[in-house]
């Protein structure tokens, strides 16, 4: 479980953020433990957990870590702008999770809201400002 | 060759936002510009969605989406009801204990000191402060707000300083005169159950009178208070 949650978490923070969130993540699931009733449910509700910490998380070092990701090789990936991923990438964690919840997992606002536990409104919000953002970064540099 | 429009950024964004008028549409059929403008919004969101799905290296669980309300940050309306109590009761033992009225625990070994002061730390999330309090008492540098509650023969002030999506508060205070304590427990308790009410505390530290202590939030909901002598 611990090498799917870096990946999840990897994902929607970035890879030098999700060890922490990780960690952060089984300490609350630990105190939490006997809020949980079904323990068929435990993978869920842990995932539940960081990706609401990846949501919330105040990055370390904010700025010049968002900004690494443009100065190291990007990563191989087929197709799309590899710009827009580095502006992906440079996002504050609230945007870029709620933004990779919805275009890369495909969840929908309702979904991520009820993940995140913010009404379906605020995420729609919080997309549309993102999308607007990254679309005229993404204008501005081409 | 495409010329340059004035309008094309208007087009782009309103075509992004989904709220192009009929003049802007009637506008684009004419104009190069703003027709390759308009046919950047779908290519942008077709990259837009293979950067995103670029990130994904793990699907999240289907049980993610069914699991009752994750243990993270913003907390279950019980842990928030448990919680508003502790930080309840440890406004009141926090002023009992200054007033000398109250302790936690074993008998202390030392009567309060009239001096001593207390502070109260708690981490709440969700809050806003300015909305909450009665007076912002003095402008506060880099992002802290302090700001002060009146209360009788006790000066509380707190500092509120915004942590990412949370706020750590730390509360303040000390008795204004020495003397003889005065009863105020009462009045605090109405006091500081109203103020302390919304925000949601994970962490209390007390740390006063006669002798320091750590009481987690948890464990401060069932302490029993006992009166002093």
């Amino acid at each position: 479980m611990r090498g799917r949650l870096l990946a999840i978490c990897g994902g929607l923070v970035g890879s030098d953020e999700a060890e922490d969130i990780v960690q952060e993540t089984y300490l609350r699931a630990r105190h939490n433990l006997r809020t949980l009733r079904e323990s068929a449910a435990l993978e869920g509700w842990v995932t539940r957990i960081a990706v609401n910490l990846c949501y919330s998380h105040h990055a370390r070092g904010g700025t010049l870590r968002r900004l690494l990701p443009a100065l190291l090789p990007a990563q191989a990936y087929q197709g799309g702008d590899l710009g827009l991923r580095d502006m992906l990438e440079r996002l504050p964690p609230r945007e870029r999770t709620v933004t990779v919840l919805h275009y890369g997992h495909g969840y929908a606002f309702d979904e991520i809201a009820r993940l995140l536990s913010i009404s379906p409104e605020n995420a729609r919000k919080i997309a549309s400002r993102t999308r607007r953002k990254l679309a005229a970064e993404w204008r501005r540099s081409g | 060759m495409t010329t340059r429009c004035e309008l094309t950024a208007a087009v782009f964004e309103a075509a992004l936002d989904g709220s192009l008028t009929d003049d802007q549409r009637r506008h684009a059929e004419t104009c190069d510009a703003c027709q390759a403008g308009l046919a950047q919004v779908p290519r942008f969101d077709g990259q837009l969605r293979a950067a995103a799905q670029s990130l994904v290296t793990a699907p999240l669980p289907v049980t993610a989406l069914e699991a009752g309300p994750a243990a993270g940050p913003r907390l279950g309306t019980e842990s928030v009801l448990r919680l508003m109590a502790a930080a309840a009761i440890a406004g009141v033992v926090l002023l009992a204990a200054q007033s000398g009225y109250l302790r936690v625990g074993a008998p202390p070994a030392a009567a309060a000191s009239p001096e001593a002061t207390f502070r109260l730390h708690i981490v709440v999330r969700n809050y806003r402060p300015a909305t909450e309090l009665l007076e912002v008492r003095s402008g506060a540098g880099a992002g802290a707000v302090i700001l002060e509650i009146p209360v009788a023969g006790c000066r509380i002030a707190y500092m509120a300083v915004p942590l990412g999506d949370a706020w750590s508060v730390v509360f303040n205070g000390q008795r204004e005169a020495a003397g003889p304590s005065s009863p105020i427990a009462g009045e605090v308790r109405q006091d500081l159950s109203v103020r302390i009410s919304r925000p949601i505390a994970t962490t209390v530290v007390f740390d006063g009178v006669p002798e320091e202590a750590s009481l987690d939030a948890d464990a401060l909901a069932g302490t029993v208070l006992s009166p002093c002598r």
